[in-house]
């Protein structure tokens, strides 16, 4: 392996970002020119899907390259376990530089492994944030020190704390009452900073730029596009035009801000068209916002250096339910707005941008990292060596579509919406099934989602893109059920660390018998 | 029921009391919640529990951690009562048997799946199993208790055990 450290790779996650609020998607309002321009000059992934539908498992695909049925990291209080080493890690120990900017606390601020392998890691959300230090004179050095030991003692006593909140339990509860959602959103940070965390990871570019320091991996997270939402207003005015003069969207737009419960469970009843208008356009002002401010990264990633060494991902980790289907948030389900992400690759010497037909998931990203810096094959757990190119998606800039490529998204929801549902509004329960595991299977235009042990339907995407139409066809759902099938059987085996394999309950339906039983999870 | 016989044999159980005793199982369920998060990788717990019993179901025996190596008492008992068990319980309980029309595949995959296990339990070095029928304790439990003892090296008293014995609750019989 001659691994290229003079390379670099800035990868940025969208948290929360639809793809079908981006120009470049097809959007028609102008909310991203700025990735709409590099966009159009990348390998350009019309029909990505991410491996799971919230942060927690997709964050852990991306970071190791595993479906989220073998790395098992599902939930707000699991941890990514050791032998999955993570993408960091593996370039860390060759010599690369790993630094990450980072907005969401389930990635930074919980111990759960993600950031192992970060050499550097700077967390902007969370009661504490560490941040970059700017130089300073000498005069000044003994109190930033006395200072940054101050806040080190602050953060190690916080990250137990916060680490609470995660778990499904009356303390995460409690913080959902409408008093509290302003003190954990404002001074916990909640969204981070995106303005900051763009600014001065553009100054860390920039910086490699100017340099020419080779061998970084750049990781930024970002959070705008989370709820609550609150734009600036002169997004708002563009955006959302009648807000300030339409007193229902105020008043819903400032309750729903605090009603964080509301955020994690499906509509307890539908939203009025002034409602859903105003939360979808405060979305898309959001969207713009982000995107004006990571003008400046692009720029930076514009000049010639960057052009010839740096290779730019852009991808979301899920997308966002504005209400379809009766859904909030990214609690459940596996619709389109929700597993269908945004994903496009900049990379030095693509001779010309091309958009990509052939379904892929964005745990790939993982390998096409690797494969960029010079990796050829990888020691995973409990299976063969990995061929790094045959996973990477770089390779796709000459090779020809495969349109019947599958691929797949796992829905885990998050135990403490569950729980809410359960506790405040048992009568979801049958709708929505909330505790069931749910997985799109995604072949050509046909997707099938089943929920596990209840129900499977088909979509054809072709002529019904945002779902409407369920359908029946045994031949197809048989087929398409035994891909799955086969997928969840490797899984367990691999996530079980046995060659013996086959032992495990393959059965969906007798799966879902021993939970109902209280016997699994 | 062998959890309850256990901890009166002088056996320490690793329990955490999460799921209470109700009508299906009026003696309580002696179980670990953290068992069902094997999957997921919470593993760790089982650092802890050397020379400690604890309630598994057949098919979380693969996820325990390599590093150990295991006893398994597996409770044997005719499917057929297993299943009229459950569906019992499971109307109890107020779930839905919505997919009731799959008992015969859930009866063909159970099956499917003790096979898998025994073949499986068989090639472990790490594991040693001892089979124990439900049935044959509500008969004999002295005989079965005492090969209990015999399999955990005489840690448990087996006449101590034969108390919990409840004829009443083989109750699910099958008709």
């Amino acid at each position: 392996m001659s691994l290229q450290t003079n390379k670099n790779v800035v990868l940025v996650v969208l948290d929360t970002h639809r793809f079908d609020r981006i120009g470049a998607y097809g959007y028609g309002r102008p909310t991203t020119p700025n990735l709409d321009a590099l966009a159009g000059e990348s390998l350009f992934f019309k029909r990505a899907v991410a491996p799971g539908q919230w942060t927690i498992p997709s964050h852990a695909s991306i970071f190791s390259g595993e479906a989220p049925a073998v790395h098992g990291t599902v939930q707000a209080d699991d941890a990514l376990p050791k032998e999955f080493q993570t993408l960091a890690s593996r370039l860390s120990e060759q010599g690369i530089r790993t630094t990450g900017f980072c907005n969401n606390p389930l990635v930074g601020v919980l111990q759960n492994g993600f950031t192992r392998g970060f050499d550097q890691f700077y967390n902007y959300c969370g009661v504490v944030p560490s941040t970059p230090q700017k130089e300073i004179n000498d005069l000044w050095k003994p109190f930033r020190n006395l200072w940054s030991k101050y806040t080190q003692v602050l953060r190690k006593l916080s990250y137990p704390i916060q680490n609470a909140f995660a778990q499904p339990n009356e303390f995460f509860l409690a913080a959902l009452r409408p008093l509290f959602v302003p003190i954990w959103t404002r001074a916990g940070n909640f969204k981070g900073m995106t303005a900051r965390s763009i600014r001065e990871s553009t100054s860390f570019v920039r910086e490699i730029g100017e340099e020419h320091k080779g061998g970084n991996f750049v990781f930024l997270n970002l959070m705008e596009t989370h709820l609550p939402y609150s734009p600036p207003d002169e997004y708002v005015r563009k955006f959302v035009p009648y807000f300030h003069e339409t007193p229902e969207a105020q008043y819903f737009m400032g309750g729903f801000n605090r009603k964080a419960w509301q955020w994690l469970i499906p509509l307890v009843e539908p939203f009025s068209d002034v409602e859903s208008h105003t939360l979808s356009d405060m979305y898309d002002a959001e969207v713009a916002y982000q995107d004006h401010l990571l003008g400046q990264m692009l720029e930076v990633l514009n000049t010639d250096y960057h052009r010839e060494n740096t290779m730019v991902i852009f991808l979301a980790d899920h997308g966002e339910m504005l209400g379809e289907h009766g859904y909030m948030g990214h609690g459940f389900g596996v619709h389109e707005e929700l597993v269908r992400v945004p994903l496009f690759i900049r990379m030095p010497g693509l001779e010309k941008p091309r958009q990509i037909e052939t379904r892929v998931s964005t745990t790939r990203v993982f390998y096409s990292v690797l494969d960029y810096f010079g990796f050829e094959s990888l020691a995973m757990p409990y299976a063969e060596e990995v061929d790094v190119a045959s996973q990477s998606l770089l390779g796709m800039e000459n090779q020809r579509e495969n349109l019947q490529a599958c691929a797949i998204a796992e829905a885990y929801a998050p135990d403490n919406a569950v729980q809410i549902i359960k506790k405040h509004h048992p009568d979801m329960v049958d709708a929505y099934n909330p505790g069931v595991d749910q997985r799109a299977i995604y072949q050509g235009d046909e997707k099938m989602i089943a929920v596990s042990g209840i129900s499977k339907v088909l979509y054809d995407l072709a002529g019904d893109p945002t779902e409407q139409k369920p359908y029946q066809n045994p031949e197809r759902i048989h087929d398409l059920s035994k891909i799955l099938e086969n997928y969840l059987e490797l899984a367990m085996t691999r996530s079980a660390g046995s060659s013996h394999g086959k032992i495990s309950l393959k059965d969906d339906v007798v799966q879902q018998r021993l939970r109902d039983l209280g016997y699994l999870e | 029921m062998m959890m309850s016989a256990l901890k009166t044999g002088g056996m320490p159980l690793v329990v955490d009391e999460i799921r209470e005793a109700d009508a299906n199982n009026p003696k309580g369920y002696y179980e670990f919640e953290r068992v069902k998060k094997m999957p997921k990788g919470d593993t760790a717990w089982v650092a802890a529990a050397p020379g400690k019993a604890v309630k598994i179901i057949s098919a979380l025996l693969e996820f325990l951690p390599a590093e150990y190596t295991y006893r398994v008492i597996f409770m044997e008992r005719d499917l057929g009562e297993i299943m009229a068990s459950q569906q019992r319980m499971m109307v109890r309980n107020g779930k839905d048997l919505g997919y009731e029309k799959d008992e015969d595949q859930i009866y063909q995959s159970f099956t499917e799946h003790l096979t898998q296990m025994n073949q499986w339990l068989s090639e472990r070095k790490d594991f040693q199993t001892l089979y124990v029928s439900y049935n044959d304790i509500l008969s004999d439990p002295l005989t079965q208790f005492r090969r209990v003892a015999d399999f955990l090296d005489h840690k448990v008293d087996p006449a101590a055990m034969t108390k919990v014995v409840d004829p009443q609750l083989y109750r699910e019989k099958s008709n």
